[in-house]
């Protein structure tokens, strides 16, 4: 879109082309790329996704027995230890680092957005609340 | 945010600002930034809020010191009615609802391009006048 067109153009149409435009720079971003490079080799690792799918099981068992009041803590204990070694995996620890920093930047993206129009950004985005 | 032209975060800073300026001129986020200012600049509603948060700590008090007081219930329940049936608060809340919607669609428009959610990833449910 022109620069003739977007001052035309209905304003909330300008929004939603420059929303896209935005998204696409993020998909753009060293960030961004780096965290894609790093999924992919999680995924292509079958052992590691092996681990961590386990991993994952047990860790949502342990979250309903706790929500229940019935975790064991010597269970959660072991559990935070496995993750500590899973987590020196170079290429868990590489997905985990990117996914930080991605994060990190989609956070300044939210915030400046937020910022800018006076609403939370992620509050706005995620699931309706309550209000008195 | 902070200039990074070299990865990509400066184009990430322009495009957010020009986002940000073309949500600004929109009507849903004109329409709620006037009807915030309304709401925040009248002094009668500043009295009922102050009203309301007056009455809910006497509540709370009695609750804690397992009081049970059901004029102060209803007193609460009352204040909360009138500043719901404010004109001011309706159009804050309507305004705003509106203005929400619209930063959902950017979000999902996002959100079709790069797989990813932005507004979930760093989201919480929730907010109140």
């Amino acid at each position: 879109m022109t620069s003739t067109q977007a001052a035309t153009a209905d304003p909330t149409t300008v929004a939603l082309d420059r929303a896209r435009a935005l998204a696409r720079a993020i998909g753009e971003s060293a960030p961004f790329r780096a965290f894609e490079a790093a999924q992919e080799a999680l995924e292509a690792d079958a052992d590691l996704g092996a681990r961590l799918q386990a991993f994952q099981v047990r860790e949502q068992e342990l979250r309903l027995s706790r929500s229940w009041g019935g975790a064991d803590p010597e269970e959660v204990r072991a559990m935070e230890r496995e993750w500590e070694e899973l987590a020196k995996h170079p290429v868990l620890a590489a997905q985990v680092a990117a996914r930080t920093e991605l994060l990190g930047l989609l956070r300044e993206v939210a915030g400046a957005i937020g910022e800018g129009v006076g609403l939370d950004y992620g509050a706005a985005c995620a699931p309706a609340g309550g209000c008195c | 945010m902070a200039e990074e032209p070299e990865n990509g975060h400066g184009v990430v800073t322009e495009r957010v600002r020009a986002l940000v300026e073309a949500l600004r001129a929109a009507p849903a986020i004109e329409q709620f930034r006037a009807a915030e200012e309304r709401f925040r600049a009248d002094t009668e509603l500043g009295r009922m809020q102050a009203g309301l948060r007056w009455s809910h700590e006497r509540l709370q008090r009695a609750q804690q010191e397992k009081r049970h007081d059901p004029r102060l219930f209803q007193e609460v329940r009352d204040a909360q009615a009138r500043l719901q049936r404010h004109p001011l608060v309706i159009d804050f809340v309507t305004t705003r609802q509106a203005a929400q919607d619209l930063l959902r669609e950017t979000n999902q428009e996002m959100a079709a391009i790069l797989g990813v959610d932005i507004g979930g990833s760093v989201g919480r449910a929730g907010g109140c006048c």
